[in-house]
């Protein structure tokens, strides 16, 4: 059925693509060539997140998205996913065993891409992905997303790349209220306040958002999304007292709670639980800037954010506490950046800072802070040869307390045989720390039947357990502690852009990533009653490569058309070694005969889609009063996790059905499938915008694989603006 | 024990190779696939909390010669060769039977298993070390559901020293595809074995 579906869409789709190209060819000699692409791009605009310096988009040596306001208008969501769905080359992973919807970029989990606000991280990657949906979209400007690695600049994290939201900056007096409805209930309400005197300008934003959460299973007690509501305060306060210096704060404070309340699945019963979850955070940057005789600029900053969440069940018969589990995170970070043209067409960029982080939970023992430290250095060099040649070159130093030390380098080009074409290529690499969880655990379940240690406590654990003879079999030694290291990906970008007078732009990018030394589980020991410890360490090998390749355009008047493409292979190089050595057997289920895997069996690491894309359809009204999009994402069948996994006592399978621990053709794949979304917006006068639209169109479900996805949601929403337009 | 089916699907007179007839002369071998095998098996589940329900604690002991299951009142004699209660299996000798069988677990497919490996050492039971042990089997411990190892073969020495392999294919009753712990019974083996009734190691 969701096949023949996913069919006659495909079908749909090829039409659609067939009879544009085909329309656009009749319609295009009529129109003027040099006035087509203009607001394709604009080419003023600028990309703050490659280089940490203001870029040109026609100056960039690496591949990167820009999502402008009128895009994100356009899309009519509330949170942060709504608008990264819709990007090419990212795919948001779908929540599972309460790890929220992660990001995915060049095939590389959401563990390894950052993301910022304004330039500075997000923090609160409880279980190692952060949770988009925190991020309202309010008074958001643009976001940029650059691919590849960026550790050159960011250091830890920025593997795959950096996801950077932006924020407005208020230019002049005004007022915006809007508020959104959707069917499965989720309401979204947001004030924006600029204020502009003197010297003196402001910002406040808040935002409310309430959400019903949605069921899929009504027979399982409780909701697969429970509801929760939360609200977004951030404050802005920029001080320009001369021209060149510019002080600044922001202030940004997120406050949410969720009525948890669904089944737990235990081995013998199910239990029903509920109470509540919540997670707050605040965030406070200063920023003093200063810029000198218009050839450097410098800035001091700090960043000091918080986060804390806190999970309570209860047991609903007896109302006994069932699960309690806390997690508090400080971030402290000073920073300074300085950035010089004293050469032409040169420029040096260099920075340095101190992130201090603490964790406290009592997943890593009672009432311990774990803290760790780390101090960084990086120097950047642009140099523009001539018109025709941009190179980039980076290199970052991350000096840390716990594990070793980092060297990141990173080398970028960008040629232009004419003004129409682009080459890019870039080489770098980036590192991801090892997390606070993979250090510090201390993870008793007996009931489970295991225990979970971080690397940093796991020998004195064993010592414990081994002095109390309870201990069968030590697999690791006991003498020589082994010290986690950072996981690390060598990675090589090559890409071509053409922008056609007439038929638009083509851009194709191609990736690779080596990642060396992630971080695994590993058995250590063996007890007595024939429960398992388990440890961290490096063990996995990976790659990652594909491409992305892009064709938008305008070809008809008014409507503007892109579709994207991505491949990708994503596969574990010890997995293709044992396959190699012929040590992989797989089963067939249905016929139930074994055999031995093949490399062209293996189909690489869970959760990849080798196919995805997405084809987006915008119309405009001549006068500029309406629009209207269509926009289609395809996301290709992959595999689930490799153990079964739950949302809200959903069991999701696993997608290996011959529990051999790899992917292989005997497997059962989650089905392919379209996610079709549509709006319209109209400007009523230039102080009131309606817009309405729907996601997930067709109605798409695959309640056995995918809970969480969205059911067709229909929505509008009310923006009433007023500003005053005397500036300038 | 009407769950238990046998499918004879050969009882077959083979050569067992044409290139060594010379030495080895015609060797008579027996292939059985077991469907549904009880191994203590649940009868229902708890209506109320889902737990499966009416396990006995018992073993079910199978003869491989003749595939046949030997009564309770016979496990203290050489008269069975292989035992399943849930997870575990016995074979007959140590701790577990009076009999002298051994086995181990070899990596490799069924089919292309045409011998016992010269260089084998078979182990025997010793509880609660036993000579099959845990290595056959994968738990899920979030679906809650045991899967057998594909590409393990159990290589047997029988109470009466001939030689089997035997897999394991399924571990839930009528061999579900993606077994369910909630609706699926477990405890139901289906396997497959060629036993040498000559004696030799050739299969």
């Amino acid at each position: 059925m969701q096949s023949d579906l996913c069919a006659l869409m495909k079908r749909i789709l090829l039409l659609v693509f067939i009879a544009l190209t085909v329309f656009g060819y009749g319609q295009v000699q009529s129109i003027d060539p040099t006035k087509i692409n203009q607001d394709t791009v604009d080419l003023k605009e600028v990309i703050i997140s490659a280089t940490r310096t203001e870029r040109k988009l026609t100056e960039i040596p690496m591949p990167f998205n820009l999502v402008t306001k009128k895009e994100i208008q356009a899309i009519g969501g509330s949170r942060l996913q709504d608008v990264l769905t819709e990007q090419k080359g990212l795919t948001i992973v779908p929540q599972i065993n309460g790890v929220g919807n992660g990001l995915q970029l060049q095939g590389l989990g959401a563990d390894y891409t950052m993301i910022m606000m304004d330039g500075e991280p997000l923090i609160g990657r409880y279980t190692g992905t952060l949770e988009l949906s925190r991020i309202a979209l309010g008074n958001i400007k643009k976001i940029e997303i650059v691919k590849g690695p960026s550790s050159s600049l960011y250091g830890s994290e920025a593997l795959g790349g950096v996801v950077n939201i932006i924020t407005s900056r208020p230019v002049t007096p005004r007022i915006l209220l809007s508020s959104r409805l959707s069917t499965m209930g989720d309401f979204d309400a947001n004030v924006e306040l600029d204020h502009v005197k003197y010297k003196l300008s402001n910002q406040l934003f808040f935002n409310f958002f309430n959400s019903k959460g949605f069921d899929v299973d009504p027979a399982n007690y409780g909701r697969t999304i429970s509801p929760y509501r939360n609200f977004s305060f951030r404050h802005k306060l920029i001080y320009q007292p001369i021209e060149a210096l510019e002080l600044s704060t922001a202030i940004r404070i997120f406050h949410e709670v969720q009525d948890n309340e669904y089944q737990v699945i235990v081995p013998s019963d199910s239990i029903k639980v509920n109470g509540p979850g919540k997670v707050s955070d605040l965030t406070f940057i200063p920023q003093i800037k200063y810029s000198w005789k218009n050839n450097t600029q410098f800035y001091i900053r700090a960043n000091y954010s918080r986060y804390y969440t806190e999970t309570k069940l209860n047991e609903l018969s007896s109302g006994n506490e069932y699960y309690f589990d806390q997690f508090r995170q400080e971030y402290f970070k000073p920073e300074v950046q300085s950035t010089c043209r004293y050469f032409k067409n040169q420029n040096w960029t260099a920075g340095a800072g101190i992130l201090y982080e603490s964790v406290n939970t009592n997943r890593y023992g009672e009432n311990v802070t774990r803290s760790q430290h780390t101090s960084y250095l990086f120097l950047q060099h642009e140099w523009k040869l001539n018109p025709k040649v941009d190179i980039i070159t980076g290199l970052r130093y991350d000096d840390n307390s716990v594990y070793h030390s980092q060297w990141s380098p990173k080398f970028s080009l960008l040629y232009k045989p004419t003004s129409r074409i682009q080459i890019k290529a870039s080489f770098g690499t980036g590192f991801k720390a090892p997390d606070f969880r993979q250090l510090y655990l201390n993870f008793k379940n007996s009931a489970a039947g295991y225990s979970v240690f971080g690397t940093e406590v796991v020998l004195d654990e064993l010592k414990k357990l081994q002095t109390q003879g309870l201990i069968e079999d030590i697999y690791i030694s006991l003498d020589q502690k082994s010290t986690l290291k950072p996981e690390k990906s060598i990675a090589l970008n090559f890409g071509m852009e053409y922008d056609h007078p007439r038929f638009g732009n083509f851009s194709i990018h191609f990736f690779r990533n080596d990642l060396k030394g992630l971080v695994e589980i590993q058995t250590v020991a063996l007890l007595k009653n024939r429960q398992f410890i388990y440890s961290y360490n490096n063990i996995q090998n990976a790659y990652t490569e594909g491409f992305e390749a892009e064709w938008r355009s305008k070809l008809i008047r008014n409507f503007q058309i892109s579709l994207s493409y991505n491949y990708l292979l994503a596969k574990d190089k010890d997995i293709l070694n044992q396959i190699k050595q012929k040590q992989i057997y797989g089963r067939n289920p249905e016929t139930l005969e074994s055999y031995l895997i093949t490399k062209k069996d293996y189909l690489g690491l869970y959760g990849r889609s080798p196919h995805s894309g997405i084809a987006k359809l915008r119309y405009q009204s001549k006068s500029g009063k309406w629009d209207a999009s269509l926009r289609c994402i395809y996301r290709g069948s992959y595999g689930s996790a490799a153990t079964a996994g739950s949302v809200s006592g959903t069991l999701i399978p696993s997608s290996d059905r011959n529990s051999n621990g790899i992917l292989d053709r005997y497997d059962h794949l989650v089905t392919d499938y379209f996610i079709l979304n549509a709006g319209y917006a109209y400007q009523i006068n230039s102080n009131w915008r309606i817009s309405t639209g729907v996601e997930n169109l067709a109605n798409y479900k695959d309640e056995l694989y995918i809970p969480t996805l969205k059911v067709r949601n229909f929505f509008i929403q009310i923006q009433f603006e007023f500003f005053k337009k005397n500036k300038s | 024990m009407k769950n238990l089916i046998l499918v004879l699907f050969a009882i077959s007179l083979l050569t067992s190779c044409d290139d060594s007839s010379e030495s080895s002369p015609g060797s008579k071998s027996l292939s059985v696939t077991v469907q549904n095998l009880p191994a203590d098996p649940p009868t229902s589940f708890d209506p109320t909390t889902g737990q499966p329900i009416g396990e006995t604690g018992k073993f079910t002991f199978f003869r491989l010669s003749d595939s046949s299951i030997v009564a309770n009142s016979d496990s203290t004699t050489s008269k069975w060769d292989i035992a399943f209660r849930a997870n575990t299996i016995l074979i007959n000798s140590g701790s577990s039977g009076p009999g002298s069988a051994g086995a181990f677990l070899l990596d490799g497919v069924y089919q292309s298993i045409s011998e016992v490996p010269a260089d084998s050492s078979f182990h025997i039971d010793q509880a609660p070390v036993y000579a099959i042990g845990k290595n056959w089997y994968t738990y899920d411990q979030a679906a809650f559901v045991f899967y057998p190892k594909p590409g393990k073969v159990l290589i047997l020495r029988t109470s009466d020293q001939k030689y089997a392999k035997l897999e394991i294919l399924s571990y839930y009753k009528n061999a579900p595809t993606t077994p369910n712990y909630r609706t699926d019974l477990a405890r139901y083996y289906t396997f497959r074995y060629i036993i040498q009734q000559d004696g030799s190691k050739k299969f």
